[in-house]
């Protein structure tokens, strides 16, 4: 198949920032298109901790950066309050660690403008009995925790009720650029093998980490550091806040509540390319041991996932880890390169994903000769049905209070009952996106929980093909892809109680359901001896 | 049960474990005159499919599954000579067999075989497992898909993670006469949620299976056969299968799905019932807190929550399986034998342990760890010396084996376990 679409904006990347701007856009009046390449979050906007920085972490470094996180964040309370749980954070300075850091920290927090209230350590047990002893100093500071997927299908489903398309699984392939401007983006489903051209009057790249090879595509260079950070998430909640050590930026300092579960991160490593990146043994074993300086138990803590993300850094080749280039975003105009019709945002944080939309919106329209302001700082993000289900906690709460008759939980560790499945299918068409597990892991908490979902995808598979969404093989397929997707971030922590999961969830889906040879289901063979 | 807390005269063997090895290794010692006490959690052989694997799949890539299973042990032992299977004869591997499906028969759990061949039947899955002894209640379903016959595939309402319309969708191709069936079991709204082992029990009661017939005959048509989910009764299956099968007047089968299942249920059950029958002092459900040697031999300390008894034996065979079942244990460094500390074989790193694909073909290195034992299945150090003269090891703790992949969990756990007690019977009469 193939089609040819004219569309005002062209928005590549289906990440917070392209939804982000997607949604600014169209409040202004002006429809747009985003595509993307997976599925919506699939880059860094999922492959994070989920922290809304209150900017103090960058304070001593990159006050510009600082005083973005903190007005972000005080704005972000208010106008998406349903994707925030503003849990308050705790920077502590742990024994043995230069002080000379903690010494300037209250006095940067005020000079960018950020509110920190100094605790003692005995008061610092009290809050957060998690952490260690030999606290020498301690601040209760503005970060929150965000929920990525929420805030990117709220953006998204608000931007799609003022006029923008989402079209899922279309990677770009080509540009054909004519005099200095991009007249038509060529985009290839090779799954379905579906071609589209697109005819944008503008182009913007929120590729993220994959934001130079699309300006490749246009014939551009944008050299890229691509840097990975691994993050394993915890079987419970550990702490209450954002707990943060009080030193300069560096790896495994930073532990974010989630629901009921916490999040350690990240390690810091440079990397050539942004794809087929796995949590390795080394990263988890090193995010274990420096989070046990600031919470001890944290060294016994079973562990039940782990996954990775690619910072988008722009900058040049010669930086060793990628945490000394500012983590500030970046927004080009491509014209000074002789491309009028594009423009380049990447970089930046998941908590300034609204201000890099509102400053790429304010190009866009200039370049459309089109005068109307941003108004996503002062109208809230509406909460849609189909959002909620990827808040940890909400699902169960639901189920609770509707007790619908016949609404069977299909996942029981995050408690998702069949209607939010349902509730979450109906949506998928309007996004290009096939009915599957993984869609639906996107969007809810299945899988999520201890048994990492070698239960509930049997049950959901068996639900899509009574609800007619799968036919003929297609669930064996689907249910492969899904527990391979999974293993990607359980491999790293299998051992305790993890690896007899892991051992059970081979048991049933190789012992006995046969799954590692899958051309043989297709066919009757048996050799004989 | 016995709770004997000072016993003069030792036992001759006590067995470690309740899975299917160290069951197996309970029953077989029994039946060869042995004094046995067995204890062991036995939570984990409820996850057991039911379905007794002997061996499938040899090399593991090669995705084609062996028709004669001894044709594949033969090349098997010839190309890993490490294999636990090595170390047991052909001819201890056929009494082995007939031992155990003896046993099972005669408590009421019969099994169905073709000596030499493999069998396949099809899953809840959609998906065609191979294996070697199916419960009886199953094999019909493998002359059905052997034939094609015209078979209807009924599932029941509130059954989750079984959809008859799945499994005739996945297996339209290999299994055409395939047709699908939804019914709301007797007595249920069929809006709540059904729990297969009530369900399994519900069907003993006679008015449940008439009631259940009744709604399945009008949908039978042209259908030779009858698949369900495994739910035909716990302690009586054979006959729950023959009243329906009269009922509806054409033969039925169970399909096998996820775990904790019927099938594992009845395993459990028939293993706790004959035991203590047979004059084995079982403590089921009890935890072996430790085990220490003296010149008499052996003592373990078992109990429920904390010790409560000891129980003394001449001889001692380990059959704690692996991650799962609680005899391995993964620490974030290394591999560790829960109760002794044996040495386990293992990879040198646990960046080692998994591959990153899920379903790489050659599995997953950490499955081939394990106790290392002698030809006499004694535990042995990197040195070769064994542990105790007297300590032996069966099942799935063995090293150099990956029963999950090569589709051979029961055949390892009770050959193993039958030529273990074979040595443990020379060595008590040489000691």
């Amino acid at each position: 198949m193939s089609t040819v679409e004219e569309t005002p904006v062209l928005i590549i990347g289906g990440g917070v920032t392209g939804v982000g701007l997607a949604r600014d856009l169209t409040l202004r009046g002006v429809p747009c298109t985003i595509v993307e390449r997976r599925d919506v979050n699939s880059g860094a906007s999922g492959g994070n901790h989920g922290l809304l920085h209150s900017g103090c972490r960058y304070v001593l470094q990159d006050v510009e950066t600082a005083a973005e996180c903190m007005a972000e964040n005080e704005l972000l309370k208010r106008m998406a309050a349903q994707c925030i749980e503003p849990t308050g954070g705790l920077f502590v300075a742990m024994n043995g660690e230069d002080l000379a850091h903690a010494g300037r920290f209250e006095e940067a927090c005020a000079e960018s403008g950020i509110d920190v209230c100094r605790v003692a350590p005995e008061e610092v047990l009290e809050m957060e009995p998690a952490v260690g002893r030999g606290v020498l100093a301690a601040y209760l500071t503005p970060d929150a925790v965000v929920d990525p997927f929420r805030l990117a299908f709220e953006n998204l489903f608000d931007a799609m009720a003022h006029g923008a398309k989402l079209m899922c699984f279309s990677p770009v392939e080509a540009m054909t650029v004519v005099n200095g401007a991009i007249r038509e983006v060529t985009l290839h489903n090779p799954a379905t093998g579906d071609i589209q051209h697109i005819r944008p009057r503008i182009v913007v790249n929120a590729a993220g980490a994959w934001a130079g090879k699309i300006a490749h595509l246009a014939g551009l260079s944008l050299p890229m550091v691509y840097s990975k950070g691994t993050l394993v998430i915890s079987h419970e909640r550990i702490a209450e806040r954002v707990l943060h050590r009080l030193r300069p930026p560096a790896d495994g300092d930073i532990l974010v509540p989630g629901g009921t579960v916490s999040i350690a991160g990240t390690s810091s490593l440079r990397v050539e390319e942004p794809d087929r990146l796995l949590p390795t043994t080394d990263e988890v074993d090193m995010l274990v041991r420096e989070m046990g300086v600031m919470v001890p138990d944290f060294v016994q803590t079973r562990l039940i996932r782990a996954y990775c993300g690619v910072r988008p850094l722009v900058g040049t080749h010669a930086v060793a880890d990628g945490r000394s280039i500012r983590r500030n975003f970046v927004l080009i105009d491509h014209a000074r390169e002789g491309i009028h019709n594009l423009v380049t945002i990447t970089g930046g944080k998941l908590t300034t994903y609204r201000l890099m939309a509102e400053r790429t919106a304010d190009l866009v329209c200039e370049k459309l000769r089109h005068a109307v302001s941003c108004t996503t700082g002062t109208v809230p993000l509406p909460e849609h049905a189909a959002c909620q289900w990827s808040e940890p906690g909400r699902a169960p709460r639901y189920w609770m209070k509707a007790q619908q008759a016949g609404d069977l939980l299909l996942c029981e560790c995050e408690m998702v009952p069949k209607s939010a499945i349902d509730c979450i299918l109906e949506t998928l068409n309007t996004q290009h996106v096939p009915a599957g597990l993984k869609a639906i892991g996107v969007r809810s908490r299945i899988g999520k929980g201890p048994c990492q979902g070698a239960y509930c995808s049997v049950r959901i598979i068996s639900h899509l093909y009574d609800r007619g969404w799968l036919q003929g093989r297609q669930g064996g397929d689907e249910l492969a892809a899904f527990l391979r997707e999974r293993w990607k971030g359980m491999q790293a922590v299998l051992w305790g109680e993890q690896m007899r999961h892991a051992e059970l969830q081979e048991a049933i889906h190789c012992g006995l359901f046969e799954m590692e040879h899958p051309h043989v289901q297709a066919r009757q063979s048996t050799k004989s001896g | 049960m016995t709770n004997d807390t000072n016993i003069s005269e030792p036992y001759d063997l006590a067995v470690i474990g309740t899975g299917m090895a160290g069951m197996s290794a309970a029953v077989l010692a029994s039946g060869r005159g042995l004094r046995v006490a067995i204890a062991g959690l036995t939570g984990e052989i409820l996850f057991s499919s039911g379905l007794l694997d002997f061996l499938a799949i040899h090399p593991l890539t090669e995705a084609d599954r062996w028709e004669n299973p001894w044709a594949a042990i033969d090349r098997l032992v010839h190309e890993e000579p490490n294999h636990p299977y090595a170390r047991v004869s052909v001819a201890q591997m056929r009494s082995a067999w007939s031992d155990l499906l003896g046993f099972l028969d005669r408590w009421g759990l019969p099994y169905h075989r073709r000596e030499n061949e493999n069998l396949r039947i099809i899953t809840s899955q959609g998906t065609i497992k191979t294996s070697y002894c199916i419960p009886i209640t199953m094999s019909a379903g493998v002359l059905g898909f052997e034939r094609n016959l015209p078979c209807l595939i009924v599932d029941i309402a509130g059954l989750r993670g079984f959809s008859a319309t799945q499994i005739v969708q996945s297996l339209r191709d290999v299994w055409p006469g395939l047709r699908a069936l939804h019914v709301v079991f007797p007595e249920t709204g069929g809006m709540g949620e059904l729990y297969p082992e009530m369900t399994a029990r519900a069907m003993e009661n006679p008015l449940i299976r008439r009631q259940l017939a009744d709604v399945v005959r009008p949908g039978l048509g042209d259908a030779k056969v009858v698949g369900l989910p495994a739910i035909l009764g716990i302690s009586d299956s054979t006959m729950v299968l023959r009243d329906l099968e009269e009922r509806l007047g054409v033969p039925v089968f169970e399909i096998p799905g996820i775990p904790p299942s019927v099938p594992g249920i009845r395993l459990k059950e028939t293993f706790e019932r004959a035991l203590p029958e047979m004059g084995v002092c079982a403590h089921f459900q009890h935890r072996v807190f430790g085990l220490r040697t003296d010149a008499a031999g052996f003592r373990l300390t078992v109990g429920r929550m904390a010790p409560e008894t000891e129980i003394a034996a001449r001889s001692v065979l380990l059959a704690t399986g692996r991650f799962f079942g609680g005899g391995l244990a993964a620490e974030r460094h290394r591999v560790r034998e829960s109760l002794l500390d044996l040495p386990v074989v293992q990879p040198q790193d646990r960046s080692e342990w998994h591959r990153p694909d899920f379903f790489d073909t050659r599995g997953h290195p950490i499955h081939r760890a394990g106790i290392d034992v002698d030809a006499a299945f004694r535990p042995i150090g990197p040195s070769n010396d064994v542990y105790h003269p007297l300590l032996f090891a069966a099942g799935s703790i063995l090293a150099h084996q990956d029963w999950i992949r090569s589709k051979s969990g029961v055949g390892i756990a009770v050959c193993t376990a039958y030529a273990a007690v074979d040595r443990v019977v020379e060595a008590l009469k040489n000691a």
